[in-house]
């Protein structure tokens, strides 16, 4: 049997936090959830199959956030969805190395398709 | 006769444009030499020299350097053809290099045969707080719209979920309870919203208070009571010396004690005694909130009351909202002639005082 693919989630807006649980361990997901982005740049956590990156986590970047984590040898490889209120960072989030970028709110076909997306194992050469 | 009438006549002119504060400007353009008033070299920051033509580049080299090269265009425009002369624009004042933004308005008095403009007359005046006050609203409203995208994330997300579940036809109790989420995040962005209006009335001066006499004793006991059923592992405790009635409006000292009580229970995440105390003090009766919280950093605690302001030290968990609750209970206190104070030490907690005076 597969084993559960394991999403972190940043965003301190509890009802957002709790949506997302909802609907990513619906579809199969392990979820963990980070109020603050403190952890990921301490490397205190236990490494995921996917982050979804909220831009603006209690007062740290998300940029930097990301900037940090695709810097960092045994981060860098992890896919990173950046999440915004603010539709004009998408270059900001792909130049920061984010891998995708999803305005808020979003559909919820949009982000499964963006997270299935980014999880599929890499096509064979 | 005709002579007092025309003496009159620009006595009232000058006396008109001294009290609205307009400079004056009177070109000719053929022989290209300005008249300004003494408000023109007042709103320049320059130096009255008894009116010594100027020319016009005295006035371009004053215009902010962004702006320079359109309001000369604009001129020759009027110069050229038929349309007024309209801009607001930035200056860099002689005196203090300051920028102020300045209205100007011109009209060409006499025109040539080829129609272009030979002699063009006009005002010019600041409007500085004009322009202020419309880019701190801009810039409210684009921190607003930014900050209402949050509830709507949680209100749009449960919506599919819902949809989603109906469509499987999922466990009734499960659909339910999604359905009571998405009705809790309406109520908030409900209260969001109340909370961005409040703000702009402040803004712009318009909150009015109903001020009648009030039993502070009794509202705060209020709610103290309701804030209590919001919490099973908080005990709010009251400690109250015998208060005059204060005159104040009730409903919005309600909506300050209710943030400064949700704030203590907020901020006190493990649960705790908040203990409330009301008090005589000089000229006055003061409510304290204490929790025994998380507390606030030095740094934050001046800024507590600053609009959109919210705790960024990562050890706190935030929680939602627009940061505008203590700025709009700040500012409602200070309404009533009041004052809204907190002392606080990180890692122990909080106490907010409000103190409201008595007499009207």
């Amino acid at each position: 049997m597969e084993t559960k693919k394991r999403i972190i989630i940043t965003d301190d807006d509890p009802a957002v936090q709790d949506a997302f649980r909802l609907i990513l361990e619906r579809a199969g997901y392990d979820v963990e959830i980070f109020a603050n982005g403190q952890p990921l740049l301490s490397g205190d956590f236990v490494r995921p199959d996917l982050i979804i990156l909220d831009r603006q986590l209690s007062g740290v970047d998300g940029l930097d956030i990301c900037r940090h984590l695709k810097g960092e040898e045994d981060t860098r490889n992890i896919p990173v969805i950046m999440l915004s209120a603010s539709p004009h960072i998408d270059r900001m989030a792909r130049a920061a190395g984010a891998d995708d970028f999803i305005e808020k709110p979003f559909r919820m076909r949009h982000l499964l398709d963006a997270v299935s997306r980014h999880l599929a194992p890499p096509m064979a050469a | 006769m005709a002579e007092e009438a025309l003496r009159h006549s620009e006595e009232q002119q000058r006396i008109v444009l001294e009290s609205a504060e307009l400079a004056t400007w009177d070109w000719d353009i053929v022989a290209d030499s300005v008249l300004w008033n003494e408000q023109h070299y007042k709103v320049f920051g320059q130096k009255w020299d008894g009116g010594q033509p100027k020319q016009s580049a005295d006035f371009t080299s004053r215009v902010h350097p962004e702006d320079r090269e359109w309001v000369t265009a604009l001129l020759h425009k009027a110069v050229e053809g038929t349309t007024p002369y309209l801009a607001e624009f930035r200056i860099i004042r002689a005196d203090n290099e300051r920028v102020r933004w300045m209205a100007g308005y011109g009209r060409a008095i006499s025109r040539d045969d080829a129609g272009r403009a030979t002699r063009m007359s006009g005002v010019m005046y600041d409007i500085t707080h004009r322009k202020e006050i419309e880019q701190r609203k801009d810039e409210f409203l684009g921190v607003a719209a930014h900050e209402l995208k949050t509830p709507l994330t949680a209100m749009k997300a449960y919506a599919e979920v819902l949809e989603d579940m109906l469509a499987e036809k999922a466990d009734p109790s499960e659909a339910t309870e999604v359905v009571r989420k998405l009705d809790d995040s309406i109520d908030r962005l409900d209260r969001l919203i109340r909370e961005l209006l409040d703000a702009t009335r402040l803004n712009e001066g318009r909150l009015e208070l109903r001020k009648e006499p009030l039993d502070l004793a009794v509202l705060v006991r209020e709610c103290v009571e309701e804030s209590q059923r919001t919490t099973r592992t908080h005990r709010l405790e009251v400690e109250a010396e015998t208060i005059p009635t204060i005159y104040a409006d009730r409903e919005r000292v309600r909506q300050v004690v209710d943030n400064i009580l949700s704030n203590a229970i907020k901020y006190s995440p493990t649960g705790d005694r908040i203990v409330v105390r009301l008090s005589n003090v000089k000229d006055g009766v003061e409510v304290c909130v204490q929790d025994f919280g998380v507390g606030i950093s030095d740094a934050a605690t001046d800024k507590v009351f600053e609009r959109f302001f919210r705790e960024s030290d990562p050890a706190v968990k935030t929680f939602p909202g627009l940061g505008l609750g203590l700025y709009i209970a700040n500012e409602i206190v200070q309404l009533h002639g009041g004052r809204l104070a907190v002392e606080s030490r990180k890692g122990e907690g909080s106490t907010f005082c409000l103190t409201l005076p008595t007499g009207a």
